[in-house]
């Protein structure tokens, strides 16, 4: 998948809550709209689960941890675009939809350039934490801080200096632990 | 307590476990002894099929062939192989780089250039083998200026949209627990002898040289082992290896009763400017022609392994 597609379906997945949460509460009041978040619902559970398969198909390799940083709290920044739908008034037109849609373009790209893309809600739902970490190829000796600083999505389970572990290389900056059998 | 560890076995162990995963890079060097690494991202079959080149290639290696002391002039045969260690390992950044692969930046698709090598880098439970081959002699078909490819799918032609590129199944060497095993001398010389030092170091090896045997026509002499690397590594080998501190008398009757088609001047070579008495200094200084104790032939050698023969009883 390129990395397009990963920030799309990661992008999709991440606001997955907030399109649910909308779409019941314009139902009634705004059936198109409704309509569009059912559907939006659909691509973010489609991205979620196209993102989960294609990064298990990634390379797989054996990495010694260098540093390693806990970031579930980062999940709480998309805390506040989930109110949004109980703040507002929506009235299903034309003007609340596109300022709607500006604003969930705007924060998307912003969550993107600053990463916090990865650090994923649905994800988090499902068992996987993120992590920042440096990490180097396990049985090379690096320079500590020339390691590249990268996040890990790992599933139920906590992480340590200088452990190795076997994950999957999505993009550069994103790793996907893989789950030992 | 001496351990009887055999690091070629140990490589055939690790390339051979299931858990065995390969990874490619490919590499550029954008000026000598400077390269650039990418890791490049491949679908699982490729993957396996790298994998099986370098199981190929370690069993190849701990199998059926054996060590000789390494030496550039040496025509490594197929059954052999050159062990380099530390300082020895040549490539600049390379093996540095290549040590943390899996920390290096992706290869894209728009920095698709020919590069000047590839590497499978096979990572295992008890370390990484780095197996390379350089890709001087590969092929790589894509749209450039004033060239396209096709593909024949059976019936019809049809223009290659993507570029190809081709890898061949064999390695011209391989780096596993600090050590540099040379599978093909040709290549591996080819990608990583400094060419620019060989020829820098000519006039110094004749200089030392015509201190001891001078040399008519010398300034032709070191021009001309300049303008090859091949006679820049043999004029290296005549300086570290050669006879040159001998007498000149002893040269001359060398020379004559091994029909070295050499001309004196005196106690001076004399060099005419021709590649023939280029070839025939060297290898009289080379010691190139020997005889066969038994039979009595004159043999050419211009690869010779010095060897320790244990005194008789």
């Amino acid at each position: 998948m390129p990395r397009r597609w990963v920030f799309c379906a990661l992008f999709l997945s991440s606001y997955l809550p907030l399109f649910c949460l909308f779409g019941i509460r314009s139902a009634g009041e705004s059936n198109p709209a409704a309509i569009a978040c059912a559907l939006l619902v659909l691509a973010g559970a489609a991205g979620t689960v196209l993102f989960l398969r294609s990064a298990r198909r990634k390379p797989r390799g054996r990495y010694r941890l260098l540093a390693v940083e806990r970031r579930d709290g980062d999940v709480a920044a998309y805390a506040a675009t989930y109110l949004l739908p109980f703040v507002t008034v929506f009235g299903g037109g034309w003007r609340d939809l596109l300022s709607l849609l500006a604003f969930i373009a705007f924060l998307g790209v912003i969550y993107i350039r600053s990463r916090l893309i990865y650090v994923n809600p649905l994800l988090a739902f499902f068992g996987f934490h993120p992590w920042q970490v440096s990490a180097s190829t396990a049985g090379s000796d690096p320079d500590p801080a020339e390691g590249r600083t990268r996040y890990l999505l790992a599933r139920d389970r906590s992480l340590h200096r200088q452990e190795s572990i076997s994950a999957f290389r999505v993009l550069d900056d994103l790793l996907l632990c893989a789950e030992e059998d | 307590m001496a351990t009887d560890r055999d690091p070629r076995r140990e490589l055939l162990e690790l390339v051979a476990d299931n858990e065995a995963e390969a990874h490619l890079t490919l590499a550029w060097r954008p000026k000598p002894s400077e390269y650039r690494v990418r890791l490049v991202e491949m679908e699982e079959g490729l993957g396996e099929e790298f994998l099986a080149h370098a199981r190929a290639a370690a069993a190849d290696l701990a199998e059926e062939r054996v060590a000789v002391a390494y030496d550039p002039e040496w025509p490594l045969a197929e059954n052999q192989y050159f062990a380099l260690a530390g300082e020895e390992i040549p490539g600049g950044n390379l093996f540095a780089d290549l040590e943390d692969f899996l920390d290096l930046e992706s290869f894209e698709r728009k920095s698709m250039k020919k590069p000047r090598l590839y590497t499978v880098a096979v990572q295992g439970e008890e370390g990484t083998a780095l197996f390379g081959k350089r890709m001087a002699n590969l092929k790589q078909l894509g749209r450039r200026k004033g060239l396209f490819a096709a593909v024949w799918d059976g019936d019809t032609f049809n223009e290659l949209v993507d570029t190809v590129t081709t890898f061949s199944t064999r390695f011209d060497w391989v780096l596993w627990d600090d050590v540099l095993y040379v599978l093909n001398a040709k290549s591996f010389h080819a990608e990583f002898r400094d060419s620019a030092a060989l020829r820098a170091a000519v006039q110094g090896h004749v200089d030392a040289i015509c201190e001891q045997v001078e040399i008519a026509g010398v300034a032709d002499f070191v021009s001309r082992c300049q303008s090859s690397v091949p006679m820049a590594s043999k004029l290296r080998s005549v300086y570290e290896h050669g006879i040159w501190r001998e007498p000149p008398e002893k040269l001359k009757a060398y020379a004559v009763e091994r029909g070295i088609d050499v001309d004196w001047d005196g106690d001076r070579l004399v060099f005419d400017g021709s590649i023939e008495r280029q070839h025939a200094i060297l290898k009289l200084l080379d010691e190139d022609r020997t005889e066969g104790p038994v039979s009595g032939r004159t043999y050419d050698s211009a690869a010779k392994q010095a060897v320790e023969v244990p005194a008789k009883a």
